[in-house]
């Protein structure tokens, strides 16, 4: 399983290489990945289907118990089939549809560091590599969402996504170390055994909010719903693929996945049942009073995944065999009403449904998918989505209280998604009016055949639905391991469940007849910003900007001056903390010590200080305090320290150097300070160097800890095989340090660069 | 700022200073010298060949990109790095070859790797912030 993650990654460092090779043809190609690995997992279906798991260790961190450790079971697979069918779809499809826009290459890095990362998440058994495949999953979404990113409103989206979702991994991040803490295990299977030992410890409950608070953000719960709609400015193979299929699924993952540790806790069915149910209704109800498709689409999943949240609330055996089979049906015709959504859009030029109509004639392929999708939407039979309406009613129907009130929540949003469901395809498809200026003609077949195939599944799953209930048994025994064989069959017979199922389907043609007939009261529809959580979340972003705002006008004023001042101030004060309870060291000078040049050297340094102060130009005080750099650099050489000297004379060298380059530009040299200013530098300058000297005086008068320099002279040439101690310890010893200083260093380059060369003119150099 | 001396001087001097900066890197591990220094060194022989020539001429000479050093330099000391995680040891754990022993050089291993990065990096580092103060 590690082999496939890591080939995912690797192919997405070279995709940009792969994308100069084979131009338009690279979506094809990438394509073969996914397929590879769909293939793999559907040879270890039987494996899985008979209630094996298959687990992979490689250690990573053992000293922190940090493992890249993967396990195979009935959930992870069937997130990996998800993946991993969806995604060689996506590829195909994007192959076509990506053609218009620009650097697509950088789109497929993120696409696969995305699939390689979603696939390390439902695969990690070790609550710190699901937690950085998490979070990798966030940013690759961040990448894909701006993709666009010089549109103001991508940009923002991507920000609005990244915010939330990371936000909340901070959460998940504090949630399962408490979790790791409580149960001594970073081994996300081992910790689902030691419920008891866990709940001793007292931690159980701020681990589940926590984990609950980075699920919430991740499924697009509320009140954290909004971002989702919003990373509808994402192109449409990403919407299908994270928005809908995959990505917003990784919350509902972890709580299926955390089930059994927190289910049965009365906080947690509690927190599910209301949130989830909540987010349902909102989402259901924004998403018939949209007009833009992908923005009816994205409204929808909300309301689904709220759906899914709710069931695993629940918990009771059948609503986690809902879960499972609804997690499917789901994806199959979310992903592919996003991929038909995307071809309109691509054929026509607009996604806003009062404009189009009468398509079907023009585009039948793309309009019989688009019905098939539909249909199972609105759970119609035969198709997979009528089953997963009936288990859910099943599961809401078997509670032992609230029964009547979820059974009506999600009564009311089947007769919505019904609804949305009739938008999306008889107004599009058949409606009377149609604004368009061009006639659409049908999309190339590498556009349609992904979701088409994922409609027509739709209907094979739902007829011969006992291709997949080993599959979704095994899931389910992963959510609730002492749970009863899942049967999944089209005819029930006839049974409050279908009745119900029947009703909310006509209901839903009447709601969708009503929104047919009276388009100009639904567009009519606004909702108050007040009472959307997602102005909430720009107010904080506006205040969080001004009070920075302030902040920096404050502290930074632009006054160099002041900078140098407050920092060396504010060192001082500290130090002087610190040493406060030092004595100071007794002065014994033994004049017989100082060699001839020392003292010349020393004076020297001396004067030339005093005459940097009082110079009247710029580059005689440059020149004066290189002097002392090389003076400095003259003691290294006699104190035995050649290394230092030779680095001290080339820098002093160069500083002046790069000095000089920047004086020759600045306006001519005037003296602004006076009388107090000025008493406060020399004050400062003397108490700084007053303090150093202190600091020196009390370090040399304790004896050197020489256990680090003896080690290093004597294993600098018998391990390291350098006879330069120095530089021995800078690549060798401590190179882990170097490597963050060079870096650093780099870092400084890059800013310098980015400070003097992008003003604001706009105009590009180069490097 | 022309002088006649340091703009005829420079140029004989650069491929000196070149020479010099990789003598210093290469000998770094067993006397005074190092990737640190020879960076610095051979900055320094563009820096002074561009404040007599400017940079549009030392680039088109020269044909160097330091944000490309920089970048070269980071994955070359990384790779060093790397080269031991795939050997089973801790990343940036030195490796030697002690089947053979080079010239000054002495054995080869990936400390000598991490040298020429960070080589490469200070040189690019340097030159970039020349190069960018005197294009401004």
């Amino acid at each position: 399983m590690l082999t496939i993650i890591l080939i995912g990654i690797l192919l997405a460092i070279f995709a940009p290489f792969l994308y100069k090779a084979l131009k338009a043809h690279t979506g094809k190609f990438l394509a073969l990945f996914p397929a590879a690995g769909f293939a793999w997992f559907a040879s270890k279906y039987n494996d899985i289907a008979g209630g094996k798991i298959i687990k992979e260790a490689f250690e990573w961190m053992p000293g922190l118990s940090v493992g890249l450790d993967f396990k195979l079971d009935g959930l992870s697979l069937l997130f990996a089939f998800l993946i991993t069918g969806i995604g060689a779809i996506v590829l195909l499809y994007a192959g076509t549809y990506m053609k218009g826009y620009k650097k697509t290459d950088r789109f497929y890095v993120a696409l696969l560091m995305f699939m390689a990362s979603m696939l390390g998440l439902v695969l990690a058994d070790n609550i710190v590599s699901l937690f950085v495949f998490w979070e990798l999953t966030s940013f690759s979404s961040y990448f894909l969402i701006g993709f666009s990113h010089e549109k103001e409103d991508s940009r923002n989206s991507a920000l609005k996504a990244l915010l939330i979702t990371a936000g909340g991994g901070l959460a998940l991040l504090a949630g399962l170390i408490m979790l790791g803490i409580a149960g001594e295990t970073n081994t996300i299977s081992e910790l689902l055994t030691k419920g008891d030992i866990i709940a001793e410890s007292g931690l159980l409950h701020a681990a589940m909010v926590l984990i609950i608070i980075g699920c919430f953000t991740k499924s697009a719960q509320f009140p954290f719903h909004f971002w989702l709609p919003a990373a509808m400015a994402a192109p449409t193979p990403v919407s299908a693929y994270l928005h809908s299929a995959t990505m917003v699924k990784a919350g509902i993952y972890l709580l299926a996945r955390m089930s059994p540790l927190f289910n049965g806790t009365d906080s947690w069915n509690a927190t599910l049942l209301v949130i989830g149910g909540t987010t349902m209704l909102i989402g259901a109800s924004m998403a018939i009073i949209q007009s833009d498709l992908k923005k009816i689409l994205a409204f929808t999943t909300v309301s689904a995944l709220g759906l899914l949240t709710m069931l695993l609330g629940i918990g009771t055996e059948l609503a986690i065999h809902a879960v499972v089979v609804f997690i499917l049906a789901h994806a199959l015709y979310k992903g592919a009403l996003f991929l038909l959504a995307g071809i309109v859009d691509h054929q026509t030029g607009t996604r806003n449904i009062r404009q189009l109509g009468k398509l079907f004639k023009k585009m039948p392929y793309t309009g019989t998918a688009v019905i098939i999708a539909c249909c199972s939407m609105a759970g119609i039979p035969p198709l997979f989505g009528f089953i997963s309406k009936e288990f859910t009613y099943g599961a809401t129907l078997d509670m032992t209280v609230n029964s009547p009130l979820t059974t009506s929540a999600f009564f009311i949003a089947g007769v919505l998604f019904t609804a949305a469901a009739g938008m999306l395809s008889y107004i599009v498809f058949f409606g009377k009016r149609c604004r368009l200026k061009e006639q659409p003609v049908e999309a190339p077949f590498t556009l349609v055949v992904g979701p088409f195939l994922m409609a027509v599944l739709a209907i094979v799953l739902g007829i011969g639905s006992g291709l997949v209930s080993p599959l979704l048994n095994q899931a389910s025994l992963a959510v609730l391991p002492e749970n009863i064989d899942l049967k999944i069959s089209l005819w029930h017979g006839i049974n409050t469940e279908l009745i119900l199922s029947m009703v909310t389907l006509l209901i839903g043609f009447l709601a969708f007849l009503f929104i047919y007939l009276n388009p100009k009261f639904m567009a009519s529809i606004e909702v108050s910003d007040k009472i959307k959580t997602s102005h909430a979340y720009e107010e904080t972003m506006t205040t969080i900007v001004d009070i920075s705002e302030r902040v920096t006008k404050i502290i930074q004023n632009g006054n160099l001056r002041n900078y140098v001042f407050i920092l060396i101030a504010v060192f001082c004060l500290l130090t002087l903390w610190v040493l406060r309870n030092f004595s100071f060291p007794s002065i014994n000078i033994l004049w017989s010590d100082f060699r001839i040049y020392d003292i010349v050297i020393g004076l020297l340094m001396i004067v030339a200080c005093f005459y940097a102060v009082m110079a009247k130009s710029r580059l005689l005080a440059i020149a004066l305090l290189g002097l002392v750099g090389y003076g400095v650099a003259f003691i290294f050489i006699m104190f035995g320290a050649p290394d230092l000297a030779i680095t001290q004379i080339l820098i002093e060298t160069l500083t002046v150097v790069i000095f000089v380059l920047v004086l020759w530009k600045l306006p001519k040299f005037l003296i602004f300070t006076e009388g107090f200013i000025k008493f406060r530098y020399f004050v400062i300058s003397l108490l700084f160097g007053g303090l150093m000297t202190w600091i020196v005086m009390i370090v040399t008068r304790y004896p050197l800890d020489s256990h680090l320099k003896a080690y290093f002279a004597e294993n600098s040439y018998l391990l390291a095989k350098g006879k330069n101690v120095v530089n021995v310890i800078l690549v060798d010893f401590r190179s882990l340090d170097t490597l963050g200083e060079v870096v650093v260093l780099g870092i400084a380059a890059i800013g310098v660069f980015a400070l003097v060369k992008f003003n604001k003119s706009g105009k590009e150099t180069k490097i | 700022m022309n002088s006649t001396i340091l703009s005829t001087g420079i140029k004989l001097l650069v491929p000196l200073f070149v020479i010099f900066s990789l003598f210093l890197l290469f000998r770094g591990h067993n006397a005074p010298g190092g990737g640190f220094v020879g960076g610095l060194v051979f900055s320094i022989a563009f820096s002074l060949y561009t404040l007599n020539y400017g940079v549009q001429r030392t680039r088109e000479k020269y044909k160097i990109q330091p944000l490309k050093l920089i970048a070269w330099g980071l994955a070359i000391a990384v790779a060093s790095g790397l080269i031991a995680l795939f050997a089973g040891e801790s990343f940036l754990t030195g490796l030697w070859y002690d089947e053979i022993t080079i010239p000054i050089l002495g054995k080869p291993g990936t400390p000598i790797l991490f040298d020429i990065g960070v080589y490469l990096l200070v040189a690019g580092t340097i030159l970039s912030l020349i190069f960018t103060l005197w294009e401004e």
